[in-house]
């Protein structure tokens, strides 16, 4: 058992509640400058395409037009939206040119316009002569790689940049195999979720006395401002990034939209500029959700159950620009190392080129798709030695000291057993599981598990700075920078200062969202903030609590370790009546005339070493109608290894906010690309529907705390670790209904009554 | 702001249908409003004719009304909302497959903006309450025509979003005709999720003499250009107990009914929207057999 905290583990409100519930929070979209104007983009009407002349001179004459931009307004940069590249020496491909000779996709960027208004930009747009040598284009991977596909980046002749690149390899594979008394496997194939935020993408830029201001929704707010400073070809000290709060996260923000657009036409102006997409131009510009498109996998047991050998070839759809989509396959790959214990691995991944928009981030990157097919073949291949797929999973997860995700990491703590034996319990395993069903609609249960990270350290750059710094009254501010995408973690990271230095929680004013004013920090991404970012606020506010301590026992003329502190008091160990208030203490060393004025500013950069894992269990009942292949979930269970929850109504909800995409992907989300110009089908709310409030099935979330050595009181991650489950242990549960094995998502009625149907015919 | 916004246009706010009428006809590309759920999202949309003018019904006083009884027969006028209908007791209890159809809209807020006559005359072959209302049946009042015989719900329309309805022609109300021997139906539908708009929809209603089917409406929306009634599989009940192989039957031949000629889009694929016809038919009429065995 944990010990008992007083703000920490507190259901505290969060911070921003108030100001998002009575509409008062700004965000990008709503934020006003005077004299903004509006800008508009210019987006290509071929999926692919040779832009051999743009002439703007009209639209640029048409009165309210304040700027009009092309390729000829800018320096021919090589880039990426993927800001997490300018992070890595070498980074990773960049690919993109800001309104290049080439458009890639039905809805490159061509040009744009900044005018007064909308109707005015849009009539601005129109009046933009292009040239188009219309090329062939290809919309899928197996077109992409055929022998005659046209040829999307010159400098990948065959549409493939990554390929069969082995990645995460260990032990002999082969050998592994020819040992294995069973061996399942196959094709599947996953959608390109889209992350569906409320607010559109949305982007302001300003540039004024040779200093660039973006307003940004991006996650990663400091990579954003290397980024922008790298295509812009500006020092990075005069580009400033501000990240309102974001009305659209689960990954979106990690890689830029408009935002490098807006800057050209802003300086261009010479006034502060808008772009603000459409609810379709973001359904079809917005990069989407990592696309592992297609994924081959096998895996072999032994006849005791022992994990012999996986291997997988994970096969990305990039569209037309490759943004996340080989890191996506990387980190899809990197997440099934740590839940078994497998003798050996041999994994590999390629991206190919496609002409329809790339692939960026969403929550579970990755590992959503890994989750469904690893989980999936490991259910059938127990199913196969006839065992209990939870008393195989209880004995054959890898524990503390095991492998992490990338090669020096080891695991800090693993609570996957007791994950296990709740779910089994609250959904009724024994009684439900492995039971014969007849009629037309059948039950069965299924389950599912898997290990993510808090933070993709070892492997990538992610420390954090954090900056406390006491005002007058003993309140302190806190300074960092986290992604505000309205996940919480602001206010956990305002627990643990309080925490530390033992005052109310209301009484740490968090600052974020501004590279100005923030000390470095990557942002959120990798389910970090709580994590990485937390550290660094707990080593801030234990860097002060010594402060205090110093200056008190100063002040009472004893020495620091006689004192304690407590609600805010420090006093003697000797003597109770012998003590100094941390408000005292702020007070004089900033009002003081006792010539040592000195404000208490505790700054902490701190650079985690471990991933420490959470685990998951997810157990699903369902109920298959076996004439029209319904699926309706009758209940969802996630039970979460949290190590210990900062704030557990923020656990709670990042978990049940999760189930509904997770069940999304699972079931029903697939976004439907145009073979014909690779345009977006679905391209508002009214055709790509995610799960609302009268979908979603009775579910629980339940926390596990056990704690985590490594993490800030204990605590682990949660940020995306709710939606990995849905899709595998749903998928388990129709075998367990109805004996069909799925492979590929979403699983609609569609393919579950094929499924069924194959099936009865013996196919 | 960069929403879509709706282009520009003059409302006419009249306070009686007559001046309302006039508004229709005296002026260039009109168009009428009720809840306003569709023509607002369609002139959002930008389509190629938006209308000058939008003559909105809501300052009419007397026009949000549900009237009737089952033997009587129910009257529903141009401003009650579909969630009027789905709180009607009168709706409920004399009219059910009206009132399963409805409760299948899952969205709230088109259900308290959106009309049910608004609804139909959209013309839409997914619409959950056309499909009752066929069953049931229903005509469609237009004020000054057809004063004589009002327009059938079946005949209504001749495409997907396209009615038979002039754009000066005002539905005065709806009414359902009253029932006096004993009837049993069924609405049932699929969706992908519960808010989302139908891939199929099937309504049926059965009236029984002696035992025996004396007649039926099948009626199916979404897998055809319009809304129609399964006519051979209708034909196939008639004079027959409602047993197993009757039913069987009947659902086949609604599944394999010439009109029947569904398509491949974002919602589902044609050949299981095709396959679907037989089983939700066959699971309507054993709804309606069910009830019809209870009585």
């Amino acid at each position: 058992m944990l010990e008992t905290l007083n703000v920490v583990g507190a259901r505290m409100p969060l911070p921003e509640a108030y100001e998002k519930a009575t509409g008062r929070a700004t965000y990008c979209s709503t934020m006003r400058l005077p004299g903004m104007l509006v800008g508009k983009v210019l987006r290509s009407p071929h999926p692919h395409a040779r832009v051999a002349k743009v002439d703007y001179s009209k639209a640029e004459s048409l009165p309210g037009v304040a700027a009009v931009v092309s390729g000829q307004d800018v320096k021919s940069k090589v880039y990426t939206k993927n800001v997490m590249t300018y992070q890595l020496p070498g980074g990773e491909i960049q690919d993109m040119t800001l309104f290049g000779d080439r458009v890639r996709y039905k809805g490159d960027e061509v040009a744009a316009v900044a005018a007064v208004d909308e109707p005015t930009a849009r009539r601005a747009l129109s009046l933009i002569e292009v040239e188009y040598e219309v090329l062939p284009a290809v919309f899928t991977v197996d077109d992409a790689i055929a022998e005659d596909a046209p040829v999307i980046h010159d400098f990948a002749p065959d549409n493939t940049p990554v390929s069969a690149v082995p990645t995460f390899c260990y032990g002999d594979a082969a050998k592994a195999f020819e040992e294995s008394a069973v061996v399942a496997g196959g094709w599947y194939t996953t959608s390109k979720q889209i992350q569906a935020g409320m607010e559109s993408a949305a982007c302001v830029a300003d540039y004024q006395h040779g200093k660039l201001t973006v307003w940004s929704q991006s996650q990663l707010p400091h990579m954003a401002k290397r980024m922008l400073a790298h295509v812009l070809d500006l020092p990075e000290a005069d580009v400033r990034v501000i990240q309102p709060y974001a009305g659209a996260g689960f990954g979106a923000g990690c890689d830029l939209n408009a935002e490098p657009i807006a800057a050209v036409l802003a300086m261009k102006a010479g006034a502060p500029v808008q772009v603000w997409y459409s609810r379709d131009e973001d359904f079809n510009n917005r990069l989407t959700r990592e696309h592992v498109a297609k994924v081959h996998m096998r895996v072999g047991l032994a006849a005791d159950g022992t994990p012999k050998a996986l291997e997988a070839h994970y096969w990305g759809d990039a569209g037309s620009y490759m943004c996340k989509t080989a890191s996506g396959c990387g980190v899809a790959l990197a997440s099934n190392i740590t839940p078994y214990e497998w003798e050996a691995m041999d994994q590999k991944l390629s991206a190919t080129y496609t002409n329809h928009v790339g692939g960026g981030a969403m929550r579970g990157f990755g590992g959503m798709q890994s989750s469904f097919v690893r989980e999936t073949i490991v259910d059938e291949a127990i199913a196969q030695l006839g065992m209990d797929p939870i008393e195989w999973r209880m004995k054959h997860h890898r524990n503390v000291g095991g492998l992490g995700w990338f090669p020096s990491a080891r695991i800090t703590s693993c609570a996957l057993e007791e994950c296990l034996t709740i779910g089994a319990e609250r959904i009724g395993w024994k009684e439900k599981w492995n039971k014969p069903q007849s009629g037309t609609k059948r039950r069965g249960v299924g389950v599912a598990c898997m290990a993510w990270l808090s933070g993709a350290q070892p492997m990538l750059l992610e420390h954090s700075n954090a900056t406390l710094k006491f005002n007058a009254d003993g309140s302190a501010t806190l300074l960092v920078s986290p992604g505000r995408v309205g996940q919480g973690v602001e206010g956990a990271l305002a627990q643990i200062a309080a925490e530390v230095l033992t005052i109310p929680y209301e009484r740490i004013n968090v600052i974020a969202g501004d590279t100005d004013i923030t000390g470095f920090d990557i942002g959120t991404h990798a389910s970090r903030g709580v994590y990485c970012i937390g550290k660094a606020v707990l080593a801030a506010a234990t860097e002060a609590k010594e402060q205090f301590l110093q200056r008190a026992a100063e002040k009472l003329g004893l020495s620091n370790d006689t004192l304690v502190l407590e609600d805010g008091v420090i006093s003697s160990t000797a003597d109770q009546n012998c003590f100094v208030t941390l408000e005292e203490i702020a007070l004089g060393l900033i009002y003081g005339f006792e010539h040592d004025c000195n404000q208490i500013v505790a700054h902490a950069t701190v650079e985690p070493e471990d991933f420490a894992p959470p685990w998951q269990a997810g157990f699903a009942e369902v109920e298959v109608d076996i004439e029209t292949g319904v699926v309706e979930v009758v209940k969802w269970i996630t039970v979460h290894d949290i190590g210990r929850a900062i704030n557990p109504s923020t656990v709670e909800g990042q978990l049940e906010g999760a189930t509904c995409q997770g069940m999304g992907f699972a079931l029903f989300e697939d976004p439907v690309i145009s073979l014909s110009d690779g345009y977006m089908l679905t391209d508002g709310f009214d055709k790509y529907k995610i799960m609302s409030s009268v979908d979603l099935p009775d579910h629980e979330a339940i926390l596990v705390e056990m704690g985590d050595p490594s993490g800030p009181f204990g605590a682990k991650s949660v940020g995306e670790a709710g939606l990995f489950l849905q899709a595998p242990a749903i998928a388990n549960a129709i075998y367990d209904a109805v004996g069909i094995r799925l492979r590929d998502l979403p699983m609609t009625p569609e393919r579950v009554l094929a499924a069924i149907q194959a099936k009865e015919a013996g196919v | 702001m960069l929403y879509r916004t709706l282009p520009e246009f003059d409302l006419v706010e009249p306070t009686t249908l007559q001046d309302a009428a006039a508004a229709l006809a005296s002026r260039g590309r009109t168009a009428i409003m009720a809840g306003g759920i569709s023509l607002l999202d369609d002139m959002k949309r930008g389509g190629a004719d938006p209308p000058d003018t939008v003559v909105t019904l809501r300052h009419i006083p007397g026009l949000r009304y549900i009237e009737g009884d089952r033997v009587g027969g129910l009257k529903i006028g141009p401003l009650a909302t579909i969630r009027d209908v789905e709180l009607s007791s009168t709706v409920r209890d004399g009219f059910p497959i009206l009132h399963q159809a409805v409760s299948k809209i899952r969205s709230v807020q088109v259900k308290t903006m959106g009309t049910i006559i608004g609804n139909v005359c959209v013309g839409t072959p997914a619409s959950d309450v056309l499909t009752a209302l066929i069953a049931l049946d229903a005509r469609l009042r237009l004020i000054g025509r057809n004063s004589g015989s009002p327009l059938p719900a079946i005949s209504l329309c001749k495409g997907p979003k396209l009615t038979h309805l002039e754009p000066t022609d005002i539905v005065e109300h709806i009414e359902i005709p009253g029932v006096q021997g004993p009837s049993y139906g069924a609405y049932i539908n699929l969706t992908r999720t519960l808010p989302d708009i139908a891939k199929l929809t099937v309504a049926v209603n059965l009236f029984m003499e002696d035992g025996v089917c004396a007649d039926a409406r099948i009626v199916v929306g979404a897998v055809a250009p319009i809304i129609f009634r399964a006519s051979a599989a209708e034909d196939s009940l008639r004079g027959r107990g409602l047993d197993h192989e009757t039913i069987d039957r009947a659902a086949v031949a609604a599944r394999d009914d010439p009109t029947t000629t569904p398509i491949d889009d974002i919602r589902s694929t044609a050949s299981y929207r095709r396959g679907m016809v037989g089983v939700l038919v066959r699971r309507a009429l054993e709804a309606a057999a069910t009830k019809a065995a209870a009585a």
